[in-house]
């Protein structure tokens, strides 16, 4: 999708008119975020090594994979080969979709199934395939209902968590003729009838996947509703598409994942389906698609791996938890954000991925409370790196002069008593009004005040308090 | 990009300083006893909406299945091991295993069970369609081929693949589910709505 995230500042405030759009958001990732706590806290009990050890245990299997990335990704890909795989390398988004367009134009085919993919979508995919010509079929319901309406997934987990229901009825209504106010069970069932068909006649079936296993030479999915196991199933030939940094070393390393990943990202123990496909159908087997193709793809992660600040970001498997649990999030929605990841690890990987000049407003959609990175199972410290991409910004001067300068002012301010004796005593006559303060008369912050109201200061300061308390004391001891 | 080239310019990025994190730490194995696990299998399967269908004999599997299946059809996935109870039936199964064959049940077996998920793991040596494209699907599976844990289960999944390769091992935890739809929960949306699992558990003594 073409990246908004440059207008982030107009963009949100107009998401944030859409009532029904937002009492969707705040419903969905309250709902699934509470689900979490309790599947989270279970693991102490269920887990030989419990929640928070496992947490420890997760990022630092990553982080051993992360330092050593190249020679991994090299056993998994002899691995996969020797399983019959084919496995592709692509550098950047452009390598990604000629290499895909390259094995499709091969076959004669005309219709391609998929199951959810982030990375497609970060390397535009499906424009790419349908100007070539293929009908091209999200089959995840949310994905599905978002691609009849030509809108794009607002969240990483749960793609159309911003629809109200009463919009799909109303769609299924005018190309289905399914009834307005179907149950959530009809609408699914229409889109299973629908979508049923198209499996069938598929000649090519494109996933994603949640793990590339190295010694096994292994893609694990992980999903819920089935569609991403008869896109990888019934389709003769299967396209798999992963990041880079989805590597674990090994095939008894994946519980210690597929606990963190199922119960941080819906809350239940274990998804419907997890599958670990290892090579196309052997000669055994009944059925099962028999060419199969793996595209590992770099677009920039590299960057991320190069650079020691920001590569924890490499660790994160997609839970979404970060984003349910984040009420900047929780009020804007995904869309808002303008690009293919949101929430917090939006924040944290688009400027990276779209470059910092093109993102730079998504590490301050935060108040930095820290919720997301107290829930991230592979604990990535997500809000030191969205100071970190702060701190950039104001470098490379995108921010502009303004907030520059006041970040300066502030500095000399704090720094020289003088000076901040003057500006406390200040602070204290500040106008103010049933004890908020609605406006300083400070220009430079026009903007940053115009959706905040500060607490009145309460004078007198601490200072002039301590001051006399010790004066008090001394008057007492002396006495 | 060529193999060759892009792990080299990848290589050629890791900073210098890279040094690898500490060995992950080594794991504590639990052991259930054949009961416990017997029983969590039932409550954890049970959560995920799987139907349980206890039995202690071939005929009262049979029974199970009769009630299950009803005047529906059915398709044999493959079962080896319970083969012989399909015989049995009276309902119409279909031998033709091709994708678009309507029936209401699909019929596998598990390889083995996992009692902390309730979760049931099956592979591609049966048909995958079976399993996934029929409405309805039961599963036969041994109380005794139940592990502990996730743990347990990839430990079994590793050593079957490290031997010879099997394309998917697929874990069934209950119905195909969405909640794609303002967070309601809708079953069968691609996969099965309806998971039955016949486990024999074999009655004390035998």
């Amino acid at each position: 999708m073409t990246p908004t995230s440059k207008g982030f500042k107009t963009i949100h405030q107009d998401e944030l008119t859409k009532a029904d759009k937002r009492g969707a958001v705040l419903r969905g990732t309250t709902t699934v975020d509470s689900r979490r706590k309790i599947a989270c806290a279970e693991l102490d009990k269920d887990d030989p090594i419990g929640y928070q050890a496992l947490r420890t245990l997760a990022a630092s299997l990553k982080d051993n994979v992360l330092a050593e990335l190249p020679n991994f990704l090299e056993q998994f890909a002899n691995n996969a080969e020797a399983a019959g795989a084919h496995v592709h390398f692509a550098a950047d988004a452009f390598d990604a979709r000629s290499t895909i367009q390259d094995i499709i134009r091969a076959k004669s085919a005309k219709l391609i199934v998929k199951s959810k993919s982030m990375v497609s979508e970060e390397i535009d995919l499906n424009a790419a395939l349908e100007l070539d010509g293929y009908r091209v079929i999200e089959t995840d319901l949310g994905e599905f209902i978002l691609q009849l309406e030509d809108e794009h997934p607002s969240h990483i987990v749960l793609p159309a968590v911003h629809k109200p229901k009463v919009e799909v009825e109303r769609m299924f209504n005018k190309l289905y003729a399914s009834p307005m106010g179907a149950s959530a069970d009809d609408l699914a069932q229409t889109a299973r009838r629908v979508i049923r068909q198209d499996f069938l006649d598929a000649e090519i079936g494109i996933s994603g996947g949640n793990f590339l296993v190295a010694d096994t030479g292994s893609i694990v999915i992980v999903e819920n509703e089935g569609n991403a196991r008869l896109t990888t199933s019934i389709p003769k030939c299967h396209i798999a598409i992963v990041g880079i940094e989805k590597v674990i070393p090994s095939i008894d390393d994946l519980p210690v994942f597929l606990n963190l990943l199922s119960r941080s990202a819906t809350g239940q123990r274990s998804t419907v389906f997890v599958s670990t496909i290892t090579g196309p159908k052997t000669e055994d087997e009944p059925d099962g698609p028999e060419e199969m193709h793996i595209v590992l793809v770099d677009n920039r992660r590299s960057t991320i791996l190069a650079d020691e600040k920001l590569r924890p970001i490499l660790r994160c498997i997609r839970c979404a938890a970060c984003v349910n649990t984040c009420p900047v999030y929780q009020q804007i929605g995904g869309h808002a954000y303008g690009w293919v990841y949101t929430g917090p690890i939006g924040a944290i990987l688009d400027p990276v991925l779209l470059g910092l000049e093109n993102a730079y407003h998504l590490p301050y959609a935060s108040s930095l409370c820290g919720a997301c990175t107290e829930v991230c199972p592979v604990k990535i410290p997500i809000d030191d790196i969205l100071v970190e991409h702060r701190r950039r910004a104001v470098d490379a001067s995108l921010t502009g002069p303004l907030e520059a300068m006041a970040m300066s002012s502030f500095a000399t301010v704090m720094v020289n008593h003088n000076l901040y004796e003057a500006a406390t005593r200040l602070a204290a006559v500040m106008p103010s009004s049933n004890g908020r303060m609605t406006r300083l008369p400070l220009p430079v912050i026009t903007d940053w005040q115009s959706s905040r109201d500060l607490p009145a200061i309460k004078g007198p300061r601490f200072r002039d308090i301590w001051k006399q308390r010790l004066a008090a004391a001394g008057a007492n001891h002396g006495a | 990009m060529e193999r060759s080239q892009f792990l080299s310019l990848l290589r050629s990025r890791m900073p210098a300083t890279s040094s690898p994190a500490p060995r992950p730490m080594s794991r504590i194995q639990r052991t259930l006893s054949a009961d416990d696990r017997h029983q969590l299998f039932i409550e954890r399967a049970t959560t995920a909406l799987t139907h349980i269908h206890t039995c202690v004999d071939d005929d009262a599997a049979l029974i199970a299945l009769e009630s299950i299946i009803g005047a529906s059809t059915f398709v044999d996935t493959g079962c080896k091991r319970y083969g012989h109870l399909l015989q049995k039936l009276e309902q119409s199964s279909h031998q033709d295993l091709s994708h678009d064959r309507d029936v209401t049940f699909g019929i596998s077996e598990a390889r083995f069970g996992v009692a902390l998920t309730g979760s049931c793991v099956l592979d591609a040596n049966q048909h995958r369609g079976g399993s996934l494209l029929p409405p309805k699907h039961i599963i036969f599976l041994d109380s005794a081929d139940i592990v502990d844990d996730l743990y347990a289960a990839y430990a079994k999944v590793g050593e079957s693949l490290r031997n010879s390769r099997t394309s998917v091992f697929a874990f069934h935890t209950g119905p195909s589910r969405s909640a794609d739809i303002e967070q309601t929960m809708a079953l069968g949306v691609h996969g099965p709505g309806d998971v039955h699992v016949i486990l024999f558990a074999k009655q004390d003594g035998e």
